[in-house]
C-alpha cells in the first residue's frame, strides 16, 4: 500500500512527485511514480529498458529512427481521417518516459497571457474563479527557477553566448520587420547549452533543462520510487483509496500489476489521463461518477473540450538572399516569436525546426513527386530547364543541387492561438483516438489571419509557403493538447474541482495538461507546471481543502 | 504481393533472368516465406545501393575517395528498415491493418520490401538490356532505366519511395550529418571530444572561435568574424513598441 501514487511524470506529474516526495521525506510515507516509458538517465529506475546509456550518461541518440523515436514519443490520431486527403483529422504528438514531454520539447517557457484566464463561453468563465495570471505569478516564478528558464537575447551584449537566439531567428525577425511586425527572443528552459540541435530527439550533450534534471531529481533524492515501463490500464476505487492496474513491460516481459494507494494523482498528459478515466469510468458509479456533465442537455465533459492550443504549422522556403542563413538544422529548435498579432487576433508566430518530426506530424510529403503541390521541397526540386537545354532530372546530380538549395533555405513556422477546444478524446479497451469535430468560426478566423501573416513573411523574404496540411485536408496537428478532464467550479462543467480533485472522488486528483480548461495561446508546459505547483501547495498546506497529512492519517 | 500492395510499394514486375524466377514474386505471402534463406536478398541490397548511387551520387576523386557524399554515405539503405518503420507506421495509422507477420518477423519483411523494390529496378533494367540486373548495367543505361521509370506513373511509385529515402537520409541527419555538412553547414558535433559543435562564432574562413578566450571585437574590426550574433542584430520595426505587448520578463502581458 502506497500513500501517494502518481501516474505519469511530465510537467504535472514531476511537480507532484517532487512536492509529495518532500512532504513525505523522513516520515515513512511512501510515494510512487509510475510511467509507461523509459528512464533516459538510467539513474532513477535501474530496471528501465531503452537504448543503451551513451558516453554522456543518458540514453539519447542523434537518431531519427522511428523505433527510437517511439521510445520517447507517442502519436494519437483519428484513424478515420489520418493520412487520407480530404478527410478532416487530428494528430497529437506527446512525450513518453520519465520526464514526459520535457524529453523532446523545445524548452519554450512562456507564462499564459492575462486574457487567457478571463475567456468566457456561454456566459461562464472557462477557468475557475481562483485562477488568473496574477494568482499564478508566484508559481510561474518557482517553476522558472526550477527549470532555469532564461530569456534569450538577440546580441551578445550582456549574456553568455549560449543564451542567444539562433541564426534562423534573425531571418524570421527580418521577415517580420518587412511585413510591419516585430520578433522578440523567447524564454527557454536552458542552461549552458552548446547550441546542440536534436532537442526533439533528446539531447545528448545537455543544456535543455528537462524534468530529470530538476523536479524528478528532487523527488528521487526525497525517496520517491520511480518505476518505468508501467503502463496503467485502469484505476478503481477501494474502501480506503484506489487500486491501479496495468502491465509492467520491463525486461521485454508483460507482467500484470495491481498497486493500492490512499491518494492517487493522475498525470499521464491530456490525452492519456482522459483516456485512462474513460477506460475506468465503469468502476466509478453513482455518486462517484467521473462525468457529471449536464446529461439533460446530452453534454458530457470527460474526454471533451480538447484544445489543440491553436497549433498550426506550415513549411516554406526563403529566397536566395537568405541561403544558409536559415540554418534550420542547428541549435535550439525555437528561440524567437512574434507577438505583434496577439492584441487583434490572439495568436503568436514561432519559427521552428521540426523537419525530423515531419514524417510523424504531417503526411510524408517527401513521398510526393516533386511536381506535387504538397511535395516537401517542391520549390527547390521543380523540374527546371538545364543550361544545356535538357530537362533537369529530379534525381542524380540535379537532385543533389536541388537538395542543397532546399536544405539551406527551408524554414518551418507555426502559430499558437486560442481555439474553442473543438477536439475530443475517445477510448476503448485497446485504442485511444482523438478527433476534431469542426473548426469554429472564431478559430478559423484566427488561423486564416495567422497563415496569411506567415505567407507574407515567406514572400517578403523572397520565398514561398508550400506545405499547409490544414488548408489541404483539414488536418489539425498539435503537440500541445490541453483539456479532456477540465477543471471547473461546477461539477456539471468539469471533471475536477479547482483543487484538481475529481468531483465526488475524495483523494483522486488529475494534475496535468488534461485539467487546463482552455487554450493558452502560448506553449503550455510552464502553465501546466505552475498550476500543479499551486495545487500541490494548497493540498499540502490544506489551504481551502483537506490537508494531505489529514488525508493520509 | 498483397501485403506489399498495402504499402503501395509493389509495382508490375517483369521477367528477370539471373534474379529469382517470376513465380517467386507472386508467392510472397506469410505462409510461404522462405526469403531469409534466399541468396538473392543480398543481391537486392546491392541493387538498391546501385540505385541510390544513381539517384544521389557520391562524388569521388581519382583515388576513389568520396569528396562529396551521396546517398550511400549517409545511411540511406537504413531508411528502408521496416524494423524501424513498423512501429511508426502502426502509430501513424499509415496502414489500416498491419499484417501479423510484421510483428513476428519485421526483419524478414524488411528484406522482402528490399527484394520487391530491387525487383522493380531489375524490371526497368530488363527494358534496357534483357537478362541483366540493374546493378550490372553500365551507368548510362542505369540512368536511362530511371528516366523510363520516373516517366511511368506506376513504376515511379517505388522510385519515388527510394528518392524520399535519399531526401530524408541526406537532409534529415538521421544516420549521419555528412549530407548537411555537404550542403554547407558547419559540423554538428565532436563526439570524440564529447561536445556539441555550435559552429558559431567562427571566422570567415570557417575556424571556430572560442568566445570565452578570444577577442570578438578585434576579430570583427579586422572584418574576419562570421558571427551573426555579434554583428547582425535585427533592425527594429518602426512604429511598434514591444513594451506594450510583452513585459520585462519576456512574457505576453
Ligand atoms: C515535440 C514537442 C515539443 C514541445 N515543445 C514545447 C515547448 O517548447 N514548450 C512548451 O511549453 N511545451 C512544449 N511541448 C508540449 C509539452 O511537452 C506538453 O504540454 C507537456 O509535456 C504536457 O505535460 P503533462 O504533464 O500534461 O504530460 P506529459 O508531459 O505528456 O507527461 C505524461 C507522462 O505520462 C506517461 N503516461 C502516459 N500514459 C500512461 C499510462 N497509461 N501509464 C503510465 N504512464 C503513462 C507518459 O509516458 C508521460 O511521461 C512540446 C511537445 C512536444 C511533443
Amino acid at each position: 500500500m502506497f500513500d501517494v501514487v502518481i501516474i505519469g511524470s511530465g510537467f504535472g506529474g514531476a511537480v507532484a512527485a517532487a512536492r509529495a516526495g518532500l512532504f513525505a521525506q523522513g516520515s515513512g510515507r511512501r510515494v510512487l511514480v509510475l510511467d509507461k516509458g523509459i528512464d533516459p538517465t538510467g539513474r532513477f529506475d535501474p530496471l528501465s529498458d531503452g537504448p543503451p546509456l551513451n558516453e554522456q550518461g543518458n540514453r539519447f541518440q542523434h537518431s531519427l529512427a522511428p523505433d527510437y523515436l517511439t521510445e520517447l514519443g507517442e502519436l494519437f490520431t483519428d484513424p478515420r481521417g489520418a493520412y487520407r486527403s480530404g478527410v478532416p483529422s487530428m494528430n497529437v504528438v506527446t512525450g513518453k518516459g520519465l520526464g514526459g514531454g520535457s524529453l523532446l520539447y523545445d524548452g519554450v517557457s512562456l507564462r499564459a497571457p492575462s486574457l487567457v484566464f478571463d475567456q468566457v463561453r456561454r456566459g461562464r468563465r472557462l477557468w475557475p474563479a481562483a485562477f488568473s495570471r496574477a494568482a499564478l505569478q508566484p508559481w510561474y516564478r518557482v517553476v522558472e527557477q526550477q527549470l532555469r528558464v532564461h530569456k534569450l537575447e538577440w546580441t551578445d551584449a550582456n549574456v553568455p553566448h549560449w543564451q542567444l537566439a539562433t541564426k534562423r531567428d534573425f531571418v524570421f525577425a527580418e521577415g517580420c520587420r518587412r511585413i510591419g511586425a516585430t520578433a522578440a527572443p523567447l524564454k527557454l528552459a536552458t542552461f549552458q547549452d552548446a547550441n546542440e540541435g536534436w532537442w526533439n530527439q533528446g539531447q545528448r550533450f545537455s543544456g535543455r533543462q528537462d524534468l530529470t534534471k530538476n523536479y524528478l531529481s528532487t523527488a528521487h533524492a526525497a525517496g520517491v520510487e520511480l518505476r518505468t515501463g508501467h503502463d496503467v490500464d485502469t484505476i478503481a476505487p477501494t474502501n480506503d483509496g484506489y487500486v491501479v492496474k496495468g502491465v509492467d513491460t520491463r525486461g521485454g516481459k508483460k507482467v500484470e500489476f495491481e498497486i493500492e494507494c490512499r491518494v492517487l494523482i493522475v498525470a499521464a498528459g491530456a490525452i492519456a489521463s482522459s483516456a485512462l478515466l474513460l477506460r475506468s469510468r465503469d468502476h466509478f458509479v453513482g455518486e462517484r461518477t467521473l462525468d457529471r456533465g449536464d446529461e439533460d442537455n446530452g453534454r458530457a465533459v470527460l474526454g471533451q473540450h480538447l484544445s489543440s492550443n491553436g497549433d498550426y504549422g506550415v513549411t516554406g522556403r526563403v529566397g536566395a538572399d537568405f541561403e544558409r542563413a536559415v540554418e534550420s538544422f542547428k541549435g535550439k529548435p525555437m528561440s524567437s516569436f512574434c507577438p505583434s498579432f496577439w492584441p487583434e487576433h490572439q495568436f503568436i508566430l514561432i519559427p521552428f525546426h521540426a523537419a525530423p518530426l515531419y514524417p510523424a506530424l504531417e503526411q510524408i510529403t517527401t513521398m510526393n513527386p516533386p511536381e506535387h503541390p504538397n511535395a516537401l521541397g517542391r520549390g527547390s526540386t521543380k523540374v527546371a530547364e538545364r543550361g544545356d537545354g535538357k530537362r533537369a532530372r529530379n534525381w542524380g546530380a540535379d537532385f543533389k543541387r536541388q537538395l542543397t538549395e532546399f536544405g539551406t533555405r527551408s524554414l518551418t513556422m507555426g502559430c499558437l492561438a486560442l481555439d474553442a477546444c473543438e477536439g475530443e478524446i475517445l477510448a476503448d479497451a485497446d485504442r485511444v483516438r482523438v478527433q476534431w469535430r469542426e473548426t469554429s468560426e472564431r478559430t478559423e478566423e484566427r488561423w486564416s489571419a495567422a497563415v496569411d501573416a506567415m505567407r507574407r513573411i515567406y514572400e517578403a523574404l523572397g520565398g514561398e509557403l508550400f506545405c499547409d496540411n490544414y488548408r489541404k485536408d483539414g488536418t489539425v496537428n498539435t503537440s500541445h493538447p490541453l483539456g479532456g478532464c477540465r477543471m471547473a467550479d461546477e461539477a456539471t462543467e468539469g471533471v475536477v474541482d479547482p483543487f484538481g480533485e475529481a468531483f465526488g472522488n475524495r483523494n483522486l486528483f488529475v494534475m496535468d495538461g488534461a485539467i487546463i480548461p482552455s487554450a493558452l495561446g502560448v506553449n503550455p508546459s510552464l502553465t501546466i507546471a505552475a498550476v500543479a505547483e499551486h495545487l500541490m501547495d494548497r493540498l499540502i498546506r490544506g489551504d481551502g481543502t483537506e490537508a494531505l497529512a489529514d488525508r493520509l492519517a | 504481393m498483397k501485403v506489399l500492395g498495402l504499402l503501395g510499394l509493389g509495382t508490375a514486375c517483369g521477367v528477370r533472368a539471373e534474379d529469382p524466377p517470376p513465380g517467386k514474386f507472386d508467392a510472397l505471402d506469410p505462409e510461404d516465406y522462405p526469403y531469409r534463406e534466399v541468396d538473392e536478398l543480398t543481391q537486392a541490397e546491392a541493387t538498391l545501393l546501385a540505385a541510390f548511387d544513381v539517384l544521389l551520387p557520391s562524388e569521388r576523386d581519382a583515388e576513389g575517395r568520396v569528396i562529396v557524399p551521396g546517398a550511400n554515405d549517409v545511411g540511406t539503405l537504413d531508411m528502408l528498415a521496416l524494423a524501424n518503420f513498423v512501429p511508426a507506421a502502426r502509430q501513424l495509422n499509415l496502414l489500416p491493418v498491419l499484417p501479423a507477420i510484421l510483428d513476428r518477423a519485421p526483419e524478414t519483411f524488411d528484406e522482402a520490401v528490399r527484394f520487391v523494390l530491387a525487383a522493380d529496378l531489375d524490371a526497368l533494367a530488363f527494358d534496357q538490356r534483357p537478362f541483366t540486373a540493374f546493378r550490372h548495367l553500365p551507368r548510362e543505361l542505369q540512368e536511362a532505366a530511371l528516366d523510363e521509370g520516373f516517366a511511368d506513373p506506376e513504376r515511379a511509385v517505388g522510385l519515388t519511395f527510394l528518392r524520399a529515402a535519399c531526401f530524408l537520409a541526406y537532409l534529415g541527419g538521421s544516420d549521419s550529418k555528412a549530407g548537411l555538412v555537404a550542403i554547407g553547414f558547419p559540423p554538428f558535433e565532436d563526439a570524440a571530444a564529447n561536445i556539441a559543435v555550435r559552429g558559431y562564432p567562427r571566422t570567415t574562413d570557417g575556424r571556430l572561435v572560442d568566445a570565452e578566450t578570444e577577442d570578438l571585437a578585434a576579430l570583427a574590426a579586422q572584418g574576419v568574424l562570421d558571427d551573426y550574433t555579434y554583428n547582425l542584430a535585427p533592425a527594429p520595426t518602426l512604429g511598434e513598441d514591444l513594451a506594450t505587448l510583452i513585459d520585462a520578463n519576456g512574457d505576453l502581458l
